[in-house]
């Protein structure tokens, strides 16, 4: 769900910026450090990636 | 590649399938007996290849869209969203629905649903007929991966789902390959609007299939007592609720999101743009850009591949500590599973008990988050 939602973000953002410059610079740019961002909060969110205890904490 | 071979077998032995429903018992289909279980990962994989057509189709044509209806970037943008906010709001209806009548004709709604508005695309003229079209078409292809996974509950025992779950999942990545191969050819010779027709019509070619052959394993008379017995082998005998709520109190639940958030929206603009960009930045032809895009998935399935066999090296369950840091793995009381519950969001993305497997249809690079649930398997497997 967070996917689709993040879809829905990246559609308007990649019409309007080729819209504005006319070059797939800028999306290019989001997709290489989208994996850099995601990696820096995964491990902001969860240091040591220790398994969640559901439904028994 | 050995992760080749279950699909090549899915496939054969869907085809043997056909024949032998037409020209012998049941009980004679020797080479099948047994073994009906991967026909019916064949016509799911068959399925989520028809179903990434089907949206592919607007990406490869929308140089020709534009030129022939006068949008711009952000009205194509526009239409992006409203196929992405269907989408999101189908996998909470779409699946509530296969539950409740059962995945034979679940799955079958959808597929005709989602065909009629692939085929819709052929008869729009302007932008918000699109529009239209593009959320009818998104709503209905919300179904297919909580139709799937349903499916493979119910004909896989626990220690080959996350195979056939792997196999079905290589679906999209054909799906992606096969339209920018076949859709310009039809564009160049019969138009745009035969393009949405045809790969729309394909859905009525699969339904006939789904219909003859998918039944549950129970009511089945192609499924073996034996092989009955199999399905129903280390399968556990209740499946727990977790309900949302119940996750949201934990951090490793918002890392999956996070990465969930950040990572899709890469596989998404891959999806929809990268024709246009190779056509507009490189200067090719619309018939010329099957080829690379070809490579740029076959590319991404080798990373693919390669990130879950490493990944799963690299965990070993005694030191959590030293997971690679791309995964988060979620656990919970061994009586939970996803059996029979489609709708349950979170199960298709976080799947009970979890580690990576190194199987077709994993996925790193912008795979990786996009469709978790199909390289984790369980951990006690």
């Amino acid at each position: 769900m967070a996917g689709a939602i993040g879809g829905m973000l990246i559609a308007e953002i990649v019409g309007h910026v080729l819209q504005w410059t006319g070059s797939y610079m800028v999306p290019f740019f989001i997709a290489a450090s989208a994996y850099l961002v995601a990696l820096l909060f995964i491990h902001l969110l969860s240091p040591k990636l220790i398994p969640a205890q559901i439904g028994q904490g | 590649m050995r992760e080749e071979n279950p699909i090549a077998d899915a496939g054969r032995s869907g085809t043997v399938a056909v024949s032998a429903g037409t020209l012998a018992s049941p009980e004679k289909s020797g080479i099948l007996a047994g073994r009906f279980r991967w026909v019916i990962c064949g016509l799911l994989f068959l399925g989520v290849t028809k179903n990434y057509m089907d949206r592919q189709v607007l990406g490869v044509l929308k140089g020709p869209l534009q030129h022939d209806l006068g949008w711009n970037d952000i009205d194509y943008g526009n239409l992006v969203f409203a196929f992405q906010t269907a989408y999101a709001i189908g996998m909470i209806f779409v699946g509530r629905l296969i539950d409740r009548v059962g995945t034979r004709i679940g799955y079958a709604i959808a597929m005709v649903f989602w065909s009629l508005a692939s085929m819709g695309h052929a008869i729009a003229n302007s932008l918000s007929s699109f529009v239209i079209a593009r959320s009818a078409l998104g709503f209905g292809e919300a179904g297919v991966f909580p139709a799937s996974i349903k499916c493979v509950a119910e004909w896989f025992p626990k220690k080959e789902r996350a195979l056939a779950t792997g196999i079905f999942n290589a679906g999209t990545n054909i799906g992606a390959i096969i339209t920018p191969l076949i859709v310009p050819w039809i564009a160049a010779h019969l138009g745009w609007r035969w393009a949405f027709l045809l790969t729309g019509a394909l859905g009525f070619a699969w339904l006939i299939l789904w219909l003859l052959l998918y039944r549950a394993p129970q009511q089945h008379s192609y499924c073996t007592n034996s092989e009955r017995e199999y399905i129903q082998s280390n399968s556990e005998p209740s499946s727990g609720n977790i309900k949302w709520a119940q996750l949201l109190p934990h951090k490793q639940t918002w890392a999956f999101a996070a990465g969930k958030f950040m990572i899709d929206p890469i596989w998404w603009f891959y999806l929809f743009w990268i024709p246009d960009y190779l056509q507009r930045e490189h200067g090719l032809h619309l018939t010329q850009i099957g080829l690379p895009i070809l490579v740029i998935y076959v590319i991404s399935d080798l990373g693919s591949v390669a990130g879950g066999w490493l990944s799963s090296s690299l965990i070993r369950p005694a030191d959590c500590h030293r997971l690679p840091p791309f995964r988060v793995v979620v656990r919970h009381p061994p009586d939970w599973t996803c059996r029979g519950r489609s709708s349950r969001l979170f199960c298709q993305s976080v799947h009970p008990d979890v580690r990576p497997l190194p199987i077709a249809g994993s996925r790193i690079g912008c795979r990786n988050w996009r469709h978790g649930r199909s390289h984790w398997r369980n951990a006690d497997r």
